[in-house]
């Protein structure tokens, strides 16, 4: 029996333009939300509850990351800089200006010690966090076109790429296995037990790679992307797959993984009247974020995050 | 406990009057307390600043004293007195008598006699002043310490001295069952004076004096009446344990026998003196009574020679022995006996089975026998430990986790291929563990020469596509332009460098052999510009096409020739018919990716390729172009596609991209420019000679036998914060531009931008986009090149060449981390012995640069310290992208 977040249980208007990109932290009781209005945020989406604002990019914020620890946040943006933040005091403890373009996915390693972050520029930079060293420990260079997003899984950094490899950088092996999908990628996202990827293809469709020979497992579909950076997630417990559409007025999907069968579309309600002179797609579901352990999920739509629960949790979290 | 507790509360109590100082009822107490000395650790004074100097001066001495001596020997020890002054011997020691202040008499003066006083006049007052005189008036300080003869301390009232209890025990024990052979703790272990009951007995109106006497001999005639409060006290005990023993029986406490009651004392003690007079023996007191004893107990008049056995008779002469020792109560031996034998002694004559204990009844209807019931069998293989089941908590959940990765690690380990190892004939010298996994490699030299020449015939057929276009064609190496003499001079001093192997000064004496008109100043000064521009030459062409070749597509190449390119020969099919639209399964390519050390680290993985030197790493980790030719063509192939745009694509053979392209004969000079007679591997074909030409110009450089040169510091330093001078900020505004070009569509746009304007700008005009492009690329390039913080540094350390050898025909193309080799050893034939000498050799050549390189590190070092800021001197090694140069 699996259950799908079915139940919109909080909205939040950000008020930051728009929000680019929605994290959950690592416990998965707040989040992050990275806005054109070049700010980070730290909210309780569960209460609408905004902590923390984090002020220091040039501009829009594009890609967010919590540190295992919650001590620690990362952001990327169209301002080329990758900053690393101190959670509770709100600075930034380092930037990272080495990158050639915008960035656009972020990941920490399973003990934050470490940051992949993916650019535009075609690199991913692998940064050490330890250090204070300004430049990156390492330059990944193999992406032919943007990188689009990072996923680091236990030894193994993943990349997608819109020159339609998946790249999987095996630190143990020393080895580099790069799967051609043959269309641009545009997501990324490591099953919980790390054997599969989850990888999202310009062409609508989602593909389950498996880690370790490259196999097709299974293939996703129904939604649309049109050309826009659609996130895709995997529900805690690997049952799910997850993706953000730009259909309808903005939907979120979720197919059960292993039968592939479309199990629900959620439909967000419609959209507030961004803000003048900001530019967002309002009915694009663009940013997807799976809790760590509930069955619970974020999504990002134009200027409001959007907390999906399961209607059982939902009710218990009423009652508490 | 109790009282050690109440004291040390009122110790604290005492030392912090003040706060409690309203308390009435402990203040009675504290009168008393002044003198008393204290158990256990004592608070530390609170450092008042109303403290008088006196105890602030006590405090201090007790601190003085407390000081720990033990650190010091013994003979480097004082003794301190009381006040934490040291104490001064004398007298028997060193002769004399020493009256000091400190150490005789109380005053400075010395001895003071006390003054005379009449007491004619004054009787009364002499009177009173003898009358309160007290023995203490008369004794020194240290006789009221601790050891002195009347110390001032805590001590037991005369009711709980020893002597007292001990007193008091023997009372008791007197009339009780005890006697002499009663339990000793019990005489340790003693109630107070006055029992609870006693104290009942009292309120109830009972008086110890009104109670008729019981009238055995228990108590002991002197007592009788005494007058002494001891005396009084026993006999009054005595009396109330006897009422209270009439009042209910009395269980049987120790651990004797059922009936038992031990020899009484007291009768004992009484009809011994009385029948003394009878029987002769010894009595009467010998000594004197003791300080300890009372006069009362007669330890020596206690004995009588009826209490020894002289003859050995029957029982029955025994027993009326027996009856006629006087046992004083004593229950034992006869009936004692009988209990015995009642119980177990079953083999006894002298059993009566008829004959029940004294006081016991025999039971009528015979014994029954209990049934005995073997203990349970355990069943087979029972272990006699209990096993909690496992809950699947989250501990058990990580462990298996765990598991799961490290099984999945091994597999990892275990599906590796072999490890990858690029072949260099410096294997055949220190066979290096290139990998993780070739843990057992082979130490001897056939072996490595095998691989190493396998690795050369694996090699042969890739080579072309992957080498890099001669040297003397690329544009990087166009360093002399306006001179074209020296161009020239410079070009031939490469190939002899390169080609031949030379060493730096030979290889430029050879160059300039011919030219004229030269002054030897001249000649040094370009002999070095040559070196210098040889070596960021290597440098430049180590970094910048490897890095950038892999991220650009050539401008004529269309994404099928990309694709088809990309894969291998059997999975291009695939690739295409993924291509054209049909959802194909995925192609994987693997490739060989070495992580940085410090990424492992972070990422807690050993290291892969653990003797990897970091800084011959390419910046991306990705092996450099030769050895990923010799592991992987897919990646040389791609990078060579690339390679054509900056070097001339007639010398790329079959490999070179289809599509025409004109740059090359844009730039460059007709490749058959190399004096075939100057190389001396003129014989070779012209791939093999560009290969051996780009093999041996990548590492081109030789240590100095002074000063290293710049770039050997920055690999062995690390290059992490080099570039923050000059780097980011020029490099930024033009990568800004650059990438915002290139990449102003970002993400929500179509992909493959730099693909699809690359391909726009030679559709649109050929001739004249070319020369921008390239350019533009260049540009780019060095900008990269300028930009990326981790410079593959040069070589950390070079070993010199020994003389070399003739080229081999078919020398395997060095990848560029490796170190360089001594050049161009015939690889197969190597005679042993001349190679183990050449080992020995080059260990003692690389003994010597470590500890140069050490000295380096230690000079660099105090440079930092000395000048952090000006580094005017070092700049001029560093390295100066080429492109720089060329915009001077």
């Amino acid at each position: 029996f699996q259950t799908t977040p079915e139940q919109l249980q909080c909205r939040t208007v950000c008020g930051q333009g728009a929000v680019r990109c929605v994290r959950f932290n690592a416990d998965g009781n707040y989040c992050l939300t990275g806005g054109a209005d070049k700010s980070l945020k730290l909210w309780n989406p569960a209460k609408s509850l905004l902590l923390r604002s984090y002020l220091g990019h040039g501009q829009e914020v594009l890609a967010v990351a919590c540190a295992c620890d919650n001590a620690n946040l990362a952001s990327g943006g169209e301002d080329k800089m990758v900053a690393y933040w101190d959670t509770a005091s709100g600075t930034a403890v380092r930037k990272y200006r080495s990158h050639l373009a915008r960035v656009g996915a972020l990941a920490f390693s399973p003990d934050a010690t470490l940051l992949a972050s993916g650019s535009v520029d075609c690199t991913v930079r692998l940064w050490d966090l330890r250090s204070k060293a300004q430049a990156p420990v390492q330059l990944l260079t193999d992406a032919r076109d943007s990188v689009t997003a990072v996923a680091v899984h236990s030894w193994r950094i993943y990349t997608a790429s819109l020159d339609g490899r998946l790249r999987c950088y095996d630190a143990r092996k020393g080895r580099l296995a790069e799967d051609n999908l043959s269309k641009p990628l545009i997501g990324l996202c490591a099953t919980r037990d790390g054997r599969c990827i989850l990888a999202s293809c310009s062409d609508a469709r989602l593909r389950l790679i498996d880690r370790d020979t490259g196999d097709l497992l299974a293939s996703y579909s129904g939604h649309s992307v049109a050309d826009l950076s659609v996130e895709c997630d995997v529900s805690a417990g690997d049952s799910l797959v997850l993706s953000g559409s730009a259909g309808g007025s903005g939907e979120l999907i979720c197919w059960d993984l292993l039968s592939g069968e479309l199990r629900c579309r959620l439909r967000h309600p419609a959209a507030e009247p961004a803000r003048a002179g900001v530019r967002t797609q309002a009915s694009v579901v663009q940013s997807v974020s799976a809790h760590p352990k509930l069955c619970r999920v974020l999504t990002a739509m134009g200027d409001a995050v959007f907390l999906w629960a399961d209607p059982a949790h939902a009710v218990a979290d009423e009652t508490q | 406990t109790g009282m050690s507790r109440r004291r040390g509360r009122l110790y604290y109590e005492d030392r912090h009057r003040d706060s409690y100082q309203g308390d009435d009822k402990d203040d009675d107490e504290e009168d008393d307390d002044d003198s008393d000395e204290f158990l256990g650790t004592p608070l530390e004074l609170l450092d008042d600043s109303d403290d008088d100097p006196a105890t602030a001066a006590a405090k201090q001495a007790k601190r003085r004293r407390q000081q720990p001596q033990s650190g010091l020997p013994i003979h480097q020890q004082r003794a301190l007195d009381e006040r934490g002054r040291p104490v001064r011997f004398h007298g028997a020691f060193t002769g004399g008598f020493s009256a000091g202040h400190f150490n005789s008499v109380g005053t400075v003066e010395g001895f003071k006699p006390g003054e005379f006083r009449s007491s004619r006049r004054d009787r009364q007052g002499d009177q009173r002043g003898q009358r309160e005189r007290r023995p203490e008036d008369f004794m020194d300080a240290e006789d009221l310490g601790d050891f002195g003869i009347a110390p001032r301390e805590v001590r037991a009232r005369p009711e709980y001295d020893g002597i007292e209890m001990r007193r008091l025990a023997a009372a008791a024990t007197v009339g009780g069952r005890g006697g002499a052979g009663s339990d000793p703790l019990a005489e340790l272990l003693l109630p107070s004076e006055t029992g609870l009951g006693d104290r009942l007995l009292r309120h109830l109106g009972w008086r110890r004096r009104q109670q008729p006497r019981p009238t055995t001999g228990n108590d002991n005639p002197d007592s009788d009446d005494g007058d002494g409060a001891g005396d009084a006290g026993d006999a009054g005990d005595a009396a109330a344990v006897d009422l209270l023993s009439k009042l209910r029986l009395k269980p049987g406490r120790d651990t004797r026998g059922l009936g038992y009651s031990g020899l009484d004392a007291g009768r004992a003690l009484s009809s011994t003196t009385a029948s003394s007079t009878s029987v002769g023996g010894m009595r009467g007191q010998a000594f004197g009574v003791g300080a300890l004893e009372s006069e009362d107990a007669d330890v020596f008049g206690g004995d009588s020679m009826a209490n020894y056995d002289f003859s050995i008779g029957t029982e029955a002469e025994e027993a009326a022995l027996a009856s006629r020792r006087r046992t004083f109560g004593w229950t034992a031996p006869d009936a004692k006996r009988a209990s015995l034998n009642d119980v177990d002694d079953d083999d006894d004559d002298n059993y009566d089975e008829d004959r029940p204990l004294k006081g016991f009844v025999q039971r009528r209807g015979g014994t029954v026998r209990r049934k005995a019931y073997p203990p349970p069998e355990l069943p087979a293989g029972f272990v006699p430990m209990h096993r909690p089941a496992p809950a699947p908590d989250a501990l058990d959940i990580a462990l298996r986790q765990m598991r799961a990765e490290a099984e999945e690690a091994a597999e990892a380990e275990a599906d590796l291929p072999k490890p990858p190892t690029p072949p260099t004939p410096s294997k055949t010298i220190i066979p290096p563990r290139n990998s993780r996994w070739d843990v057992g490699a082979p130490l001897d030299k056939s072996n490595s020469t095998s691989v190493a020449s396998s690795a050369a015939a694996v090699v042969a057929p890739a080579a072309p596509a992957a080498t890099s276009a001669p040297l003397t064609t690329a544009r990087w190496h166009q360093q002399f332009g306006d001179d074209p003499a020296k161009q020239a001079r410079y070009h031939s001093y490469l190939r002899w460098r390169t080609a031949a192997g030379a060493e730096h000064a030979e290889a430029y004496a050879k160059a300039a052999d011919g030219a004229e008109g030269l002054t030897d100043w001249e000649r040094n000064l370009e002999r070095d510009q040559f070196a210098r521009a040889a070596d960021t030459t290597a440098a430049a062409d180590r970094s910048a096409p490897t890095s950038l070749s892999s991220r650009f597509l050539p401008a004529g190449a269309s994404d099928q020739q990309y694709g088809a390119d990309d894969s291998l020969a059997g999975k291009a099919a695939d690739e295409a018919a993924a291509d054209a639209g049909g959802d194909k399964p995925p192609t994987r390519r693997l490739s060989e990716w070495r992580p940085h050390a410090m990424v492992c680290r972070r990422l807690n993985v050993p290291n892969p390729y653990p003797e990897e030197a970091p800084a011959k790493r390419d910046s991306s980790g990705r092996p450099s172009q030769m050895s990923a030719a010799v592991g992987q063509a897919p990646i040389a192939s791609a990078q060579s596609l690339f390679a054509c745009l900056f070097e001339d694509n007639a010398n790329a053979p079959a490999a070179a991209p289809p599509a025409p392209n004109p740059i090359a004969n844009v730039q460059q000079p007709a490749p058959a420019a190399v004096p075939a007679s100057d190389a001396p591997a003129s014989t070779q074909s012209q791939t093999s000679l560009a290969l051996s030409v780009a093999t041996a110009t990548a590492p081109a450089s030789v240590v100095e036998a002074s000063r290293p040169s710049m770039d050997l510091f920055r690999s062995v330093f690390g290059s992490d914060d080099e570039d923050d001078s000059d780097g980011p900020d020029s490099g930024d505004k033009e990568g800004d531009a650059d990438a915002a070009d290139r990449h102003d569509g970002g993400s929500e746009e179509r992909p493959q931008l730099a693909k699809a304007q690359a391909s726009k700008d030679t559709a649109a005009a050929p001739a004249a986009a070319t020369e921008q492009s390239t350019s533009r690329m260049l540009a780019a390039g060095s900008l990269f090149a300028h930009l990326f913080e981790d410079q593959p540094p040069s070589e950390p350390f070079r070993t010199p060449a020994p003389p070399p050898p003739p080229p081999p025909p078919l020398q395997p193309p060095k990848p560029q981390q490796q170190q360089p080799p001594p050049p161009s050893k015939p690889v197969a034939a190597q005679s042993s012995s001349a190679s183990t000498d050449g080992d020995r050799e080059l260990r003692r050549l690389e003994k010597k640069l470590r500890k140069e390189l050490k000295k380096a590190k230690k000079i660099k070092k105090k440079r930092k310290h000395k000048q952090s800021g000006s580094e005017s001197d070092s700049d001029s090694y560093e390295f100066v992208p080429v492109s720089k140069k060329a915009d001077k």
